[in-house]
């Protein structure tokens, strides 16, 4: 054999033998270490500890599964699936690992947020709608149950861990949210919910210890902030854009004020009320002070991303936004940060709250598709615990709400966010989720926008979009005798989950 | 060779040749028939027809209700603050777009068709905005004005003639002067195409006449070039006023209607009721009234300015 070729079979052995190694590393089951690198996790996290050659949740339900006999029955079968557009780089991470256990082809389509619900809803009923599974906010999932398959036989069959999810998200899968009972149509997926975020050399620039903890704080801290923040800083910024994001932030206002969406236990429309208002003109204040960022009003989620992870805000309010901790995505990644429940409101009725639910998704299975048992499998495994965690701490937008995680300390070291997101849960105002929820949000929105905007006070405004609520109500039969569905007694979670007062945070775990 | 087809060719050519015009013409109606009764029937009656239906009937996507409503949808746009901001609001644009658009589209095709050099670059140049799809120009318009971040703010800035920012969007008068310049900066080339089109028609007789008689350039213009480039002007500002009543494209991407719904066109008013509410009777009953509008105005242009061509003709 001549020399040359002796050397390219070595090198072609060698290689081969390096692969070997490489994919002997790479565990079959998504692992953590394989996904929390440098590249998408910023040093601030890595130093938190080591991450475990192992699994994180060794017992999870993915390791549970007979993953042979999976590919044996279900190899070959190619499921079609909608992911939202912002978010679908997180199935896009695990994709080529399940087709390799299952056996199955996976086909994503991700659709933008902003249109989700329209093309969905007319290819729904227009009868096009040919995938297996689609996320849903859940707001918008009474519209689609129509269309969608109950999951409680598949939960039972496959032994899902849907328990581990905590309950006011579980019900916020049934076609009765926040009332017990009634039939699942989503596997929880995006457990996005709202906190204050704050840059740490700010606050104590103004000699802060922490963040604010009532909303006459943030007044007096926006103030402070205003005198020392460098050009092009600016104390706050809030989504505030002409769109559900109005709405959201919104309640991340008026909730913490008092105010409330129905009269309790009623779906007697009460968005006008005395708190309601005030908490309308305390925003407007507070742009008019310009202690908001110029054009927070036209700021929606990216927006507001943008701002942030550019370092143009002292403080703001924001879902976990893990992605800022990402060096690819941010400037601000390896700064300190305070991550921390909202800040109680002001009045007599104030109380904790954040309007921390609107985007949390449901994955759900289209009722026409002939292939259930397989597209349940790819969703369980979707919203299995590792994966959530994986998707959650590299920062791809999606956000775990299991119990087990935030029970884990290790888990817990590496997402800056757990505790803040832990300790809210308790103060979760859940979103309406009604079937004529969006044409609420429609009335609803133009009038908050136009408060923030200067049109008019939210004494004069509120009133008239509260009166065309309670018409749309009536409309639905929500005021009748016989409402579609029975009325929560309370939005807030405090009040309805008693098992939640008792949510302690410590050493490092939920507990 | 087989010459019997080529003499049946000739025959049947002959026979054609000796038929009455009025028989081809028949024959032509008959061949277009199931084409036009295809696009009739699937692309304008069915979708329009089931529109009109729909605006009769509430009925909600959301939760699959429908029920007869009679006039209710019609006589609550006409009484719903909402819908009519966004008339007034349509019109208000679509007039200052249309006077803009015309005034400009005019004086720079006058330009243009003069003999200059470099005068066919600069038409290619001045033809491009038409190639933007109308909502990447919405996104172009929104980081050019975008609070913070605005390029026209920093440019104003360092040339001294504003200090700080504009807050564009955030103004209801910026906020429409914003949109406007949008749509002109887009749609002033289709003026200019359509006016250079009936300019390049005048013969230059006409100019020469003019300069026999001293005639001065303003009242060439008056006199000659007016009314002779005044249909296809009319035209172009009948499809101009025809997409102005629709605009939405730019409203979407820029403001979502805002602030103060002082951007709120009918078009967008319309996709919030029928696309985010969802209420398909209701936006049905919005989207009758706009296209009534469209076609009485267009019927007026036509009837007017264009029977006077049939009969100048």
């Amino acid at each position: 054999m001549k020399p040359r070729n002796v050397a390219i079979s070595a090198v072609v052995m060698m290689l081969l033998l390096i692969a070997g190694m490489v994919s002997a590393e790479m565990a079959p089951l998504p692992r953590s270490k394989d996904y929390l690198t440098p590249k998408v996790v910023s040093p601030i996290i890595l130093k938190a500890g080591t991450i475990p050659d192992e699994y994180i949740f060794p017992d999870d339900w993915v390791k549970k599964q007979d993953w042979d006999a999976i590919r044996q029955k279900y190899g070959g079968t190619t499921l079609d699936i909608i992911f939202e557009g912002t978010d679908i780089g997180a199935p896009l991470m695990t994709k080529e690992q399940f087709e390799k256990m299952s056996g199955m082809k996976l086909n994503f389509t991700g659709v933008p947020n902003q249109v989700q619900m329209q093309k969905l809803l007319v290819s729904f009923a227009t009868g096009s709608a040919a995938f297996d599974v689609t996320v849903v906010l859940t707001p918008n999932l009474p519209v689609f149950i129509r269309f969608l398959e109950p999951l409680d036989d598949l939960i039972k069959k496959w032994g899902y861990d849907f328990d581990d999810f905590f309950p006011h998200f579980q019900s916020l899968m049934t076609d009765t949210p926040l009332v017990p009972g009634g039939k699942v149509y989503g596997l929880p997926n995006d457990y996005d919910q709202h906190f204050w975020h704050s840059r740490k050399q700010f606050l104590d620039e103004i000699g802060a210890g922490g963040p604010p903890k009532t909303f006459d704080e943030v007044v007096d801290y926006s103030k402070k902030l205003k005198g020392v923040l460098p050009d092009g800083v600016f104390p706050t910024g809030f989504m505030m854009s002409r769109d559900l994001f109005a709405w959201e932030s919104f309640w991340d206002f008026a909730a913490p004020f008092g105010a409330d969406y129905f009269k309790p236990g009623t779906w007697e429309p009460d968005m006008a009320s005395a708190e309601a208002v005030q908490a309308a003109n305390f925003i407007r204040d507070m742009i008019v002070d310009g202690y908001t960022a110029p054009g927070s009003t036209t700021w929606d989620y990216a927006r507001q991303l943008e701002a942030w992870n550019n370092g143009k805000l002292a403080m703001c309010i924001q879902y976990p936004i893990q992605e800022s901790y990402n060096p690819q995505m941010s400037k601000i990644a390896d700064e300190e940060r305070y991550h921390s429940v909202m800040p109680k409101g002001i009045g007599p009725k104030a109380r904790t709250a954040t309007h921390g639910t609107f985007t949390n998704v449901a994955l759900a299975m289209n009722k026409m598709s002939k292939k259930k048992d397989a597209a349940f499998l790819w969703m369980a495994f979707n919203n299995s615990t590792e994966v959530q965690y994986i998707y959650t701490v590299t920062g791809t937008g999606i956000d775990y709400g299991r119990k087990s995680i935030f029970a884990d300390k290790t888990a817990n070291m590496f997402y800056p966010n757990a505790q803040a997101s832990y300790e809210t849960i308790p103060y979760i105002y859940n979103d309406i989720q009604i079937a004529p929820g969006p044409e609420i949000f429609e009335v609803m929105i133009p009038a908050i926008h136009d408060v923030w905007t200067g049109k008019g006070k939210a004494e004069e405004i509120l009133p008239k979009a509260n009166q065309q609520v309670h018409e749309i109500m009536k409309k639905y039969g929500y005021l009748g005798d016989k409402p579609p569905v029975p009325a929560p007694k309370s939005f807030w979670s405090w009040e309805l989950y008693p098992e939640y007062h008792n949510l302690k945070w410590a050493d490092g775990v939920g507990q | 060779m087989d010459l019997s087809n080529v003499t049946r060719y000739q025959s049947a050519v002959a026979v054609e040749a000796a038929a009455p015009p009025v028989v081809i013409k028949r024959r032509g109606y008959l061949l277009i028939w199931p084409a036009f009764l295809y696009l009739l029937a699937f692309l304008i009656v069915y979708p329009f027809g089931y529109n009109v239906y729909q605006s009769f009937f509430e009925y909600s996507m959301l939760t699959d209700t429908s029920w007869f409503a009679g006039l209710k949808n019609y006589v609550g746009l006409f009484t719903s603050p909402e819908y009519l901001n966004s008339v007034w609001v349509g019109s208000l644009i679509a007039f200052f777009c249309l006077a803009i658009e015309t005034l400009l589209g005019l004086s720079i095709a006058l330009v243009l068709n003069q003999n200059f050099k470099g005068k066919v670059l600069a038409r290619i140049l001045l033809i491009l905005p038409l190639g933007t799809i109308p909502v990447i120009n919405g996104y172009m318009f929104n980081i050019l004005f975008f609070p913070n971040a605005s390029v026209v703010d920093h440019i104003l800035n360092i040339l001294g003639i504003i200090n700080g920012p504009m807050n564009w969007l955030q103004d209801p008068i910026k906020a429409r002067i914003v949109i406007i310049a949008m749509d002109v900066w887009q749609w002033t080339s289709f003026m200019i195409i359509m006016i250079l089109a009936g300019l390049s028609a005048i013969p230059e007789s006409f100019y020469e006449l003019a300069k026999l008689d001293n005639m001065s350039t303003w009242k060439t213009f008056w006199r000659i070039t007016l009314p002779k480039i005044k249909f296809p002007l009319a035209l172009a500002m009948l499809i101009r006023a025809m997409d102005l009543l629709k605009f939405f494209d730019g409203v979407y991407a820029l403001t979502k209607g805002g602030p103060q719904s002082a951007t709120e066109t009918v078009s967008f008013y319309i996709y919030r009721i029928g696309f985010k509410a969802f209420n398909v009777g209701y936006a049905s009953a919005g989207s009758i009234i706009v296209w009534a509008i469209i076609w009485v105005m267009s019927f007026i242009v036509i009837s007017k300015v264009f029977a006077a061509k049939e009969k100048a003709v």
